[in-house]
């Protein structure tokens, strides 16, 4: 019934249009105005391929030339047919690994280089809802787009916190606000990414971050009914609870969606400096940006990884003075019964 | 090429397009002299450029971008006068001569219904719909990549169909 009605509203829309008698005299006079200013003709490209010919003519130059020029080719047609691929095409780790590589390195302060990664955010949200709305957002694209999310939110915050040094305090909230925006505007998708069943522990670290570091509301009823609606069954169960006139939404409704639970066995896998995972007391953390961040601690938290540190924290970590970031790295519960 | 050559090409970019580049128009200042006005100037001034030996890849595409820079300096100068002064000197923001009358009533009333869409959905789903853009040339008159642009329409005729349930 809808469609119909968009339909003949489309329809309606099509017939606003000049009438004959304008659109004669808007022609004459544009005929009139061609003919009366100056024409410069268009370059012919002649001159430049007589300059490639004296070059490539001198067969010392040809192979390397013909090599490089065949490569910028190739590499620039596939960097540009990978711009509007999604997760699951042949080109997409083309988009992501050299496209956006590049543009990241060319952005070259923290605050430029945070700009780019909320950009790569936005864009990874939109492909994820492109992918819903074809209904091809499956569970291990679900899983790329978490991975690809956390990667960037990960960088952003080391480049925030650089810029901070820097003694730019404002872009703390700036940043702060804009990832909400984010999140507000993809809020349908970004539910259904984190509904997924394999949720990734780096993006469970992202919505637990989230929640300790965000006290303020960011979704409005307002706010909520301009946010995207998709066809998936708990997005629609979602938005409608969040249609009782005063009720508000926080981070940290997204965050309750799921409890991630690991064994120990899982747990033992991530036991390297740069993938390193820990328990206390019942809860696994994601230690691996403290290591970096605490250099003095480094030794200390690298004998954490992978192991059951309850007793060895608690008995240590006044020293460190790293109690209270724990909680912002927090990716999951213990479950030995998985 | 010849000047004679480009010069049809030209022409025919005009036929060809002139009547959706005109709703686009009217559709965003919602007065059709200023409409006309707006299209002819967007035809001039990519006449202007061609003739300075300039290219253009994709003369659609080029011809919208440079109607929304009018629109938007149109915005611009219009702050700077009062309502009231136009209203004195006869200017009536409703006037809509100039479109053919048997389409005045519907397509007007289409356009305001549309008209209601949040931004950015609301061009999106113009030039998807009812002007007949391809999703490519939209991501290319928008600045947007071709995904955003098919989020925006989606999400367009999305907000459309609340539109009618809320009605």
């Amino acid at each position: 019934m809808n469609e119909d009605k968009i339909e003949k509203i489309i329809e309606d829309a099509k017939s606003v249009k000049l009438i004959s008698q304008d659109k004669d005299s808007i022609r004459a006079f544009l005929l009139n105005h061609t003919n009366s200013i100056p024409f410069k003709p268009t370059k012919p490209v002649v001159s430049s391929f007589g300059l490639l010919h004296q070059f490539t003519h001198r067969s010392v130059y040809m192979i390397p030339f013909v090599v490089v020029l065949m490569f910028s080719l190739g590499a620039g047609t596939t960097s540009y047919l990978a711009l509007n691929t999604l997760p699951g095409d042949t080109l997409y780790p083309v988009k992501l690994n050299f496209n956006e590589n590049i543009e990241y390195m060319l952005a070259v302060s923290p605050e430029a280089k945070a700009e780019v990664d909320l950009k790569q955010v936005s864009t990874r949200l939109d492909e994820a809802e492109v992918l819903s709305i074809t209904g091809n957002l499956t569970e291990v694209k679900s899983q790329t787009i978490q991975n690809n999310v956390s990667k960037k939110i990960i960088s952003l915050n080391k480049n925030v916190e650089q810029a901070r040094k820097r003694g730019n305090n404002e872009i703390v909230t700036k940043t702060d606000d804009d990832l909400d925006n984010e999140v507000v505007e993809h809020y349908g998708v970004f539910v259904s990414i984190t509904n997924s069943a394999s949720n990734s522990p780096a993006f469970s670290k992202l919505l637990n971050s989230e929640q300790k570091i965000k006290s303020k509301k960011i979704k409005t009823l307002s706010i909520l009914n301009s946010a995207p609606i998709l066809a998936d069954e708990n997005v629609s169960e979602m938005a409608m609870s969040a249609s009782a006139p005063a009720k508000t939404f926080t981070i940290d409704t997204l965050a309750q969606v799921k409890i991630v639970t690991y064994n120990m066995k899982e747990v033992r896998k991530h036991k390297k400096a740069d993938d390193c995972w820990t328990v206390v007391s019942k809860s696994i953390y994601d230690i691996t940006p403290l290591i970096e961040r605490f250099p003095g601690a480094s030794s200390f938290l690298k004998s954490m990884c992978g192991v059951n540190s309850t007793r060895k924290f608690n008995k240590e970590n006044s020293s460190f003075r790293i109690t209270d970031q724990l909680e912002e790295y927090k990716i999951g519960e213990i479950d030995n019964t998985r | 090429m010849d000047k004679e050559r480009i010069q049809n090409q030209f022409l025919r970019a005009y036929d060809e397009n002139s009547d959706a580049m005109f709703r686009q128009c009217f559709f965003k200042v919602h007065d059709t002299e200023i409409a006309k006005d707006i299209l002819q100037e967007t035809f001039v001034r990519t006449w202007d450029y061609i003739a300075q030996g300039k290219t253009i890849l994709n003369m659609r595409a080029f011809l919208y971008r440079t109607l929304n820079n009018l629109v938007v300096d149109h915005y611009r100068k219009k702050k700077a006068v009062s309502l009231d002064a136009l209203s004195e000197d006869g200017f009536d923001p409703v006037a809509v001569e100039g479109i053919d009358a048997n389409d005045r009533m519907e397509g007007e009333k289409a356009m305001k219904l549309l008209d209601e869409l949040p931004e950015p959905y609301k061009e999106a789903v113009f030039l998807r719909y009812v002007n007949g853009l391809e999703l490519s040339e939209i991501a290319e008159i928008t600045g947007e990549s071709l995904n955003t642009v098919s989020v925006h329409v989606h999400r367009g005729i999305g907000k459309l169909k609340e539109l009618f349930n809320h009605e």
